[in-house]
């Protein structure tokens, strides 16, 4: 019934644009329509394709609805019956657009707590797991003490999810924070919200992180992470780094396929998926808008 | 439990896809695998019809499938995939006729652009499965009978009516038989 | 030299008999789990030949090991089947079929050897020619291989338009018609009911 509503077409071999010039990891807001190319390459004319409601960057938005892109994990039922759980959540809080970088505050249920929630900030360092299983890990310092805390996206016992400022870094994981000195992973747990400009792309940090003296949790000059400054070692250490890289990899296209989910399976399940979740977010922001009335109270 | 890549989008490859790749005994390594399947792969381009083995012919049917399928997607201006191209194809002749002859053949298949069928064992000499893995659209005889509807050729429409001809006769007879028996 | 003499008997005595040592010191027999293996007692005669029961339960620890080597016989027999001992079924085959072109068996799901042979040599030919003629130039056409005649024989004029075309100075095999109404190299016979002309 979604399918019907939303018009959607399945995209034919020809008829697939060709994105010469575009971005594969866009920051740009996100394009409603989809511009057709009129001729292939063969010069043949092709139809100009119906506008796509679904924007193309909810990969980025939702990852956690692609499925675990394992083929021996897959199943194509139990993937439907979480997207409609996962669905089904969101109606109830609002889990908003974050990634890896982001400053976010967490109020989880806590019966031992005054207020029966406990809130905690901080910077969000890993994002793991699909489907109802997916997590994130928020890291603070607390009285100059390094602290993480790992919550599941669709734990019920969640009361609210913030964002405090929406930001990328320039990796995809934070874990060299732990080998930080703590002035990168300390947040202020008062801290305001940092509102956007409407429409705007999420900004990124390019923030370089100088890590203290080894020894570290991890050889970080192993991993090619972009966001740590000059380790600051001996050239052995590179050197080793060296012998063990594997620059093929990245060449390797079966590799790259297997972790993947493809792009026509994408579109099937935002499809199915996106009408509902535009729905609930319309919702929200017509809440949010709504001016709340106040009931004066006696002063005595 | 893993989240699916996000920052690269690809095109559905319409064949078989294994859940783990095959090793392929190499020395070399891993690094030695991808120089065999580079060299496998180059050899489809150029002969476009290769008898092999069946586990290489299996692994190179993907990444020949995938090199189109992102040739077909982001074409010749696209600058990473210029460098797969690059990496994949060892003669340059071939880059050419990936983009210039490959791409507008295969722009608008339904179906995968590679076929690859069992060969027959060549029994006692090798003993490893045989196969013969080639590009659609290829220049060479057919492997398979073109299965036509042999319905339609004249003789079988002619037998077809000779044969109609043949039992109605038969029945005719066998009634008249019949009622001359009724009679007596 | 008298005292060394008789430390050499008292170190013979003691290999030889160390239960007489064992009574010396402790007042009583040794205990029976004490046993030393002495190079006299090595050098004894061998016990006379235990029956399987004896041999498997003699240690008086039975662990389910096997006691002996399977011999060649008896590990063909089980791999190929004995009629008294490890009965095999001999299964049929059923996945040799009859090819409908040429009549050769061929195995399910394989291609029929005698067509592929066929096609391969063709195959084979075709590919050494467009190798010589290609060469190493960039290759922007589709390819094309023509045999003698077949350039001029087309219905639509420019059907080769954008096709690079290499000629064999052969004649088309009869086996490779793509529609079988087609003129084969085969001659016809000289029969005058039915003429094929015209049909391709």
């Amino acid at each position: 019934m979604l399918l019907k509503t939303l018009n959607f077409h399945r995209f034919k071999c020809g008829f697939a644009p060709v994105l010469r010039a575009s971005r594969l990891f866009s920051n740009s807001p996100p394009s409603d329509v989809q511009q057709p190319s009129d001729e292939s390459i063969s010069g043949k004319q092709v139809k100009p394709e119906r506008k796509s409601v679904v924007p193309s960057n909810s990969r980025f938005i939702y990852p956690e609805f692609l499925p675990d892109p394992k083929i021996e994990w897959r199943n194509s039922l139990r993937e439907k019956l979480e997207r409609m759980d996962m669905i089904q959540r969101r109606k109830h809080i609002d889990i908003p657009e974050f990634y890896v970088g982001s400053i976010m505050a967490v109020s989880s249920s806590n019966q031992h707590a005054p207020n029966k929630a406990t809130r905690f900030v901080g910077i969000c360092i890993q994002r793991l797991g699909c489907g109802l299983r997916a997590n994130f890990t928020l890291r603070n310092v607390i009285k100059h003490v390094g602290t993480e805390m790992k919550y599941q996206l669709y734990d019920p016992t969640i009361q609210k999810i913030e964002v405090l400022r929406l930001e990328k870094r320039l990796d995809d994981e934070l874990l060299y924070l732990r080998d930080a000195p703590n002035e990168y992973s300390t947040f202020d747990e008062n801290m305001e919200v940092e509102y956007l400009p409407e429409g705007a792309p999420v900004p990124v940090n390019p923030e370089m992180v100088k890590l203290k003296p080894r020894p570290w949790r991890a050889r970080w000059e192993r991993k090619n992470m972009k966001g740590l400054a000059d380790l600051g070692l001996e050239d052995r250490f590179y050197e080793r780094a060296e012998e063990l890289a594997t620059p093929w990899e990245k060449y390797d296209l079966m590799k790259q396929y297997r972790k993947t989910i493809p792009e026509e399976e994408q579109k099937e399940i935002f499809a199915e998926v996106y009408s509902e979740l535009h729905e609930v977010e319309v919702m929200r922001k017509k809440l949010k808008r709504k001016k709340v009335f106040i009931k004066p109270t006696k002063n005595v | 439990m893993n989240q699916a890549e996000v920052s690269q989008l690809v095109s559905k490859l319409r064949i078989r896809i294994n859940p783990r790749h095959k090793n392929l005994k190499c020395p070399e390594g891993p690094q030695g695998r991808l120089n065999k399947l580079r060299k496998t792969v180059n050899a489809l381009f150029k002969y476009e019809r290769l008898e092999l083995n069946y586990t290489l012919a299996d692994e190179t049917r993907g990444y020949a499938e995938r090199l189109i399928s992102e040739a077909i997607r982001h074409g010749d201006t696209h600058k990473p995939t210029m460098e797969m191209a690059d990496y994949w194809i060892e003669e340059k002749q071939l880059i050419h006729k990936l983009f210039k002859v490959l791409v507008p053949r295969f722009n608008d298949y339904q179906t995968s652009y590679t076929m690859l069928y069992r060969a027959p064992k060549a029994y006692p000499e090798i003993v490893y499965p045989r196969s013969v893995l080639e590009l659609r659209g290829n220049p060479f005889p057919a492997i398979l009978p073109q299965r036509s509807d042999q319905r339609n050729f004249i003789h079988n429409v002619l037998l077809d009516e000779a044969k109609k001809a043949y039992r109605a006769e038969k029945y005719e007879e066998i009634t008249k038989s019949l009622e001359e028996q009724r009679d007596e | 030299m008298k005292g060394l003499l008789a430390l050499r008997r008292i170190q013979h005595r003691l290999y030889t008999d160390f239960d007489a040592l064992c009574h010396m010191i402790l007042g009583h027999a040794p205990p029976p789990a004490l046993s030393f293996a002495s190079p006299a007692e090595t050098l004894k005669p061998s016990t006379p030949a235990l029956t399987n029961v004896q041999r498997l339960f003699g240690d008086s620890i039975l662990r389910a090991v096997p006691k002996h080597r399977r011999t060649i016989e008896k590990r063909l027999k089980r791999k190929f089947g004995c009629i008294d001992d490890f009965y095999k079924m001999l299964m049929p085959r059923t996945d040799l079929l009859t090819c409908n072109q040429c009549g050769h068996s061929y195995q399910r799901r394989h291609l029929c050897p005698n067509c592929y042979k066929r096609v391969k040599d063709e195959t084979t030919e075709f590919q050494e020619v467009i190798e010589k003629e290609l060469g190493l130039e960039p290759i922007e056409q589709e390819v094309v291989v023509l045999y003698k005649g077949e350039r001029t024989k087309q219905p639509v004029e420019g059907h080769w338009n954008g096709k690079r075309i290499i000629e064999l100075k052969r004649e088309k095999p009869s086996w490779f018609c793509r529609n079988l109404l087609q003129r084969t190299t085969i001659g016809n016979s000289d029969s005058k009911d039915v003429q094929p002309s015209e049909l391709a």
